[in-house]
């Protein structure tokens, strides 16, 4: 029988070949989460894990979430490195004291002799009418803390690279996943190579303008791109992977060169990802136009399909506002 | 004190007034401004922590609260190493980034401490998991409080714990108070014992102030949690400080006064009640007992001595002021 050396895989099915990959590689790899054993698992992306290494190791647990932030805690403490599935990054609200005042703060109150692997992976529910407490953003609130590290993948190989490197890190880990990124198929390799944090990835070069994206955003500023093409703007498209570590420099050097810069949110204006992106380039210079940000509406997320539509940016608009600072 | 050699029994009594001298000191030394920080003091509440260290193994963690000073040396932390944790020297325990509330000691499996109520808890319930992922049947001693189970992570706690067998003996210190609020105008219901219970763990509840008790108590309850079954330990004590600050309610350690029967603080000093119990069963220690307490004192006033003039040093090179004082102790 001849193996396959890669194979055609949307998000789920790459998150679990990574997530196995990283349980055949390290013993002390352990994933939990509510409902994750159920025929679901997870929109398929826990599927067959238990199967393979045993319900000791791939566990269904009660709703608790500040308890269950806390035994991958404890557990990290003592070696392991436990993988937290939460169904939505909302549910992670309920463990706000485990994650920024016990996972994120126990390394440095202990003076750097402790070490807290605990990797997190929430669900961004956006669209399909899962309004306004399901379908939350929320990772700036994480990105701001020290201790923590945020990871925001745009697809399905990315997801795969990037929740290997969690799995490694000595740190408390969020890889927050919009439902937008699930439905993409790419081409996986057998054995995914880990994808390190705070290094973006210029998957588009162009000389007139910076598009900095993050998560679904991606192939959204992608888009956004193709169409500005048309009219002879060559835009050059950043995935920043990870917004904590943030690779600073990658986006100061694309706008030395560009000098225009639109940034691609998922969250709201306040404090985000523009808010970010700003600092990190008004403290270096370089920008020549007004920057431009690309968010979802500041207020929170309508159920109905007609009140939804407009909450987050439309292709179309965005093309245009990219033309009309360009002109 | 069954079950205890006089050995055993002299041990249990120096922990105490180690821990005891330690904090007396910290009282003394807190008005000169050189220890900077909020201080919890566990004056009263000494024999629970040293009685469930007279029954825990080296290789069982333990993690603890903002008032984690007797848990921190009852465990076998370094004296040393905590002095220095409270003047914020790089030799502390912590490296001076924990101070008083953050106490840590990978050497003595002393994993930290959380100042956020309560939690150590959840934590608590991963490291106890940890040891049976582990295969052995080491446990985590997971030191809470009364004030703790005010919160839903509390009874979040205790059902994962008892859902996933972890190897968990919670440590209830009730002193019936949090900050200065009373447990009968916090919680509706305040038997904690029963709580415990009807998350399925076992629980029991002790005289925190006897040191023998608190270790015949906490014997059997670490036994079910070695196999899987997780407890609760109820200590029932008085915290005879302030909340939180240098203030004692006790007077300081002087054997004489400790042994003096007619001024009755046997009923809730826990170190005159270890002295009444070895007077009544075993007095052929006490002598024993004097001489331990006499050299505690020397050992305490040494390290201080030795902390105070590294602070003082490591001031002078960085030209830092002393800050004022602040409007009150209680902080």
């Amino acid at each position: 029988m001849v193996r396959q050396n890669s194979a055609q895989m949307d998000y789920s099915e790459a998150m679990a070949h990574a997530v196995g990959q990283a349980m055949e590689a390290d013993e002390q790899v352990f994933v939990y989460g509510e409902g994750i054993n159920d025929p679901g698992a997870y929109l398929g992306s826990t599927a067959g894990l238990s199967a393979r290494f045993g319900t000791r190791r791939c566990f269904d647990v009660p709703n608790c979430e500040d308890a269950l932030v806390g035994l991958g805690v404890g557990t990290a403490l003592m070696g392991y490195r436990p993988l937290l599935v939460s169904l939505r990054v909302d549910f992670l609200m309920l463990a706000m004291n485990q994650i920024i005042n016990h996972a994120a703060r126990w390394p440095a109150m202990t003076g750097y002799q402790t070490a807290v692997p605990l990797t997190i992976r929430a669900l961004i529910g956006k669209s399909w009418g899962q309004a306004a407490q399901h379908s939350g953003s929320l990772y700036s609130m994480f990105a701001n803390v020290p201790g923590l590290e945020v990871v925001l993948p745009s697809s399905p190989l990315e997801g795969a690279g990037l929740v290997l490197s969690a799995l490694c890190s000595p740190l408390t880990t969020l890889v927050i996943e919009e439902r937008g990124i699930f439905d993409a198929q790419q081409r996986v390799p057998r054995l995914i190579e880990p994808i390190p944090f705070g290094q973006a990835n210029t998957v588009r070069s162009g000389r007139d303008i910076t598009l900095v994206a993050v998560s679904s955003m991606v192939r959204f500023a992608a888009e956004v791109a193709d169409r500005v093409a048309a009219d002879g703007v060559e835009a050059e498209v950043i995935d920043l992977r990870t917004v904590r570590p943030l690779d600073e420099g990658t986006i100061r050097e694309s706008v030395r060169r560009t000098g225009s810069v639109a940034v691609f949110d998922i969250g709201w204006p306040s404090f985000g990802l523009g808010a970010e992106v700003s600092r990190v380039i008004l403290e270096s210079g370089g920008l020549r136009r007004p920057l431009l940000n690309i968010h979802r509406k500041d207020e929170h997320t309508p159920s109905s399909v007609f009140l939804e539509y407009g909450h987050y940016p439309i292709v179309e608009d965005v093309v245009a506002q990219v033309k009309r600072l360009l002109a | 004190m069954v079950g205890f050699t006089d050995d055993s029994v002299l041990e249990s009594f120096r922990k105490m007034v180690l821990i005891r001298a330690l904090e007396e000191a910290i009282c003394r030394e807190y008005a000169n401004r050189n220890i900077r920080g909020p201080v919890h003091l566990s004056i009263g509440q000494e024999a629970m922590a040293v009685g469930v260290s007279t029954i825990a193994r080296d290789d069982d963690v333990a993690v603890s609260t903002h008032r984690d000073h007797a848990h921190y040396l009852a465990k076998g932390g370094s004296l040393s190493a905590c002095i220095d944790e409270l003047y914020g020297l790089e030799t502390g325990c912590s490296r001076g980034f924990g101070g008083s509330m953050h106490m840590f000691s990978r050497q003595v499996n002393f994993l930290g401490a959380s100042a956020v109520l309560p939690g150590s808890m959840p934590i608590s319930v991963g490291l106890g998991l940890a040891c049976k992922l582990n295969g052995t049947d080491a446990i985590c001693v997971g030191y809470t409080g009364d004030g703790a189970s005010d919160e839903g992570s509390f009874y979040e706690a205790l059902n994962l714990a008892s859902v996933l067998g972890s190897h968990v003996l919670f440590v209830c210190e009730n002193n019936r108070l949090s900050t200065n609020t009373s447990i009968i105008d916090r919680q509706a219901q305040p038997d904690l014992v029963s709580k415990a219970r009807a998350f399925g763990l076992d629980s029991e509840e002790a005289d925190g102030v006897d040191v023998f008790n608190v270790a015949a108590a906490a014997a059997s309850l670490a036994e079910k949690a070695r196999s899987g079954h997780p407890a609760m330990l109820v200590l029932t004590g008085d915290r005879l400080c302030s909340h939180v600050g240098p203030i004692s309610s006790v007077p300081p350690l002087d054997f004489a006064g400790l042994i003096d029967v007619s001024k009755d603080t046997a009923t809730r000093d826990p170190i005159a009640r270890c002295l009444h119990l070895i007077t009544v069963t075993r007095p052929w220690l006490l002598d024993e007992c004097r001489h331990l307490l006499l050299a505690v004192l020397d050992l305490i006033a040494a390290e201080f001595n030795r902390a105070d003039s590294a602070f003082r040093q490591r001031n002078t090179l960085m030209g830092i002021a002393a800050p004022p004082p602040p409007k009150s102790h209680v902080v």
